[in-house]
């Protein structure tokens, strides 16, 4: 490697300029600055329109102020009644890559209004997830919904917390309090490090805000809203931490016999910590549920990572796999449209609000406005989504 | 203290891949050297 070289005058040495390298530095800076604003346009939250249920809208920075200005900070919508009754938090998106929870909440935050009690609504609750795709699987960082009037776009994500906002992962994740180890990028799972802490990592942040808000706001039931793929064997579920057996079972009932939605019921178990469907009850009375339903798109034996995967959830693949008994959900020509999957987040969590009122009178949640299953299946998701407002 | 540390590493990497990458003739090498460099340049313009 020669960068010097003799100048035409006897006795002096001058240093070449390096042309070429300074060509490669420029198109690499280039390059990064290409991609950079790439990323950045998944920074930019896609517009919720907030119905006439929505009494306040906040931010989880509220419920502990480390979050604010922070990638972790995400908006928290209120929709309270007029009469008393069991106070909800709803999360969407603890894992940004499971689309059909974030839609389902943002279809409660445009539609739903409260008559008793109040609901706490978060569509983004790893917002730094959102930020970031899975670089694996050629993920897509927008995909829009059709309705009657036009589109809405929204942002998928990746499972866990972006490399950006938080690294390096160790090699081993210290769940706080318990003390578990899991691997170590499960350190930037959400739904690993329930109930978080406040000089954590971002995630563990995260994870605090929501265990804070669930506290001061007297939260009788959590509903986490999931997705998972058809081969995994905790899909089209309900996992459920054990004081709310009987509330999921109920709610599982309800649904097959009022809607013809089978759905099953699993219990948390005791010895994997940091989830919320386990932590929550941790905190006294609080009943905690978790619903999964089936996304293609995350299968592991399927066709091409495209929107209409994603959207209308066909993939011949699995079909066969389905043919063959390799899923864990029924797998037909029709799969998993987006509208069904959240028809049935949405369902699942109108039976879980009806069983825990037969049970707990005193804390019912009465809410209206909510799209049937069948309603949903008909008219298409597009149709409960709001128009943008004229500026 | 750790990011402190990873931060160290950084700077030592970017430095070792800039310097590297403009001594160097072999376009092969270079290419290398800057695509060592991209994902902390990303990293440098996306933390906020």
């Amino acid at each position: 490697m020669q960068t010097e070289k003799a100048s035409h005058t006897p006795g002096t040495v001058t240093r070449s300029v390096p042309v070429q390298g300074l060509l490669v530095l420029t198109i690499t800076v280039v390059l990064a600055l290409f991609a950079a604003r790439d990323i950045r346009s998944s920074y930019e939250r896609e517009p919720i329109y907030p119905g006439v249920g929505v009494t306040q809208q906040k931010m989880l920075s509220d419920y502990f102020s480390g979050l604010e200005g922070s990638p972790g900070d995400t908006p928290v919508y209120v929709l309270e009644g007029s009469e008393p009754g069991g106070t909800y938090l709803i999360l969407g998106g603890v894992h940004a890559t499971e689309v059909a929870g974030t839609l389902a909440s943002v279809v409660l935050v445009e539609q739903a209004t409260v008559e008793a009690g109040r609901l706490f609504v978060i569509p983004h609750s790893n917002e730094s997830a959102f930020t970031v795709q899975p670089a694996e699987d050629a993920y897509l960082p927008r995909f829009e919904i059709e309705t009657p009037w036009g589109s809405r776009w929204f942002r998928l994500g990746d499972r866990i917390t972006s490399p950006v906002h938080q690294w390096p992962d160790p090699e081993a994740y210290a769940h706080y309090p318990s003390g578990q180890l899991i691997s170590g990028s499960e350190a930037r799972n959400l739904n690993r490090t329930f109930p978080g802490r406040p000089d954590g990592t971002l995630t563990d942040q995260i994870a605090y805000a929501i265990t804070q808000l669930a506290i001061t706001e007297d939260v009788d039931v959590v509903i986490d809203m999931h997705e998972a793929s058809a081969g995994y064997p905790v899909v089209n579920v309900i996992v459920t931490s054990p004081n709310a057996l009987n509330i999921a079972a109920q709610a599982s009932l309800y649904s097959s016999l009022f809607h013809g939605m089978q759905i099953g019921v699993d219990r948390s178990p005791d010895g994997l910590r940091g989830f919320s469907h386990r932590e929550f009850p941790e905190l006294g009375d609080t009943f905690a549920l978790l619903m999964e339903t089936p996304n293609p798109l995350m299968d592991w034996t399927r066709g091409p990572t495209t929107e209409a995967l994603l959207v209308e959830g066909k993939d011949p693949f699995l079909v066969e796999l389905g043919k063959r008994g390799r899923l864990y959900a029924p797998f037909g020509p029709d799969g998993y449209p987006i509208d069904v999957r959240v028809a049935r987040h949405l369902t699942g969590f109108v039976m879980i609000a009806d069983a825990h009122a037969g049970q707990h009178p005193d804390r019912a949640l009465q809410i209206t406005g909510i799209p049937t299953y069948k309603d949903m299946l008909d008219n298409g998701l597009g149709s409960y989504l709001n128009r943008p407002q004229a500026e | 203290m750790i990011q402190i540390f990873y931060q160290l590493i950084c700077v030592v990497i970017v430095y070792l891949s800039v310097r590297n990458l403009l001594r160097s003739r072999n376009l092969l090498q270079q290419a290398t050297y800057g695509l060592v460099l991209i994902p902390f340049l990303l990293r440098a313009l996306l933390v906020r």
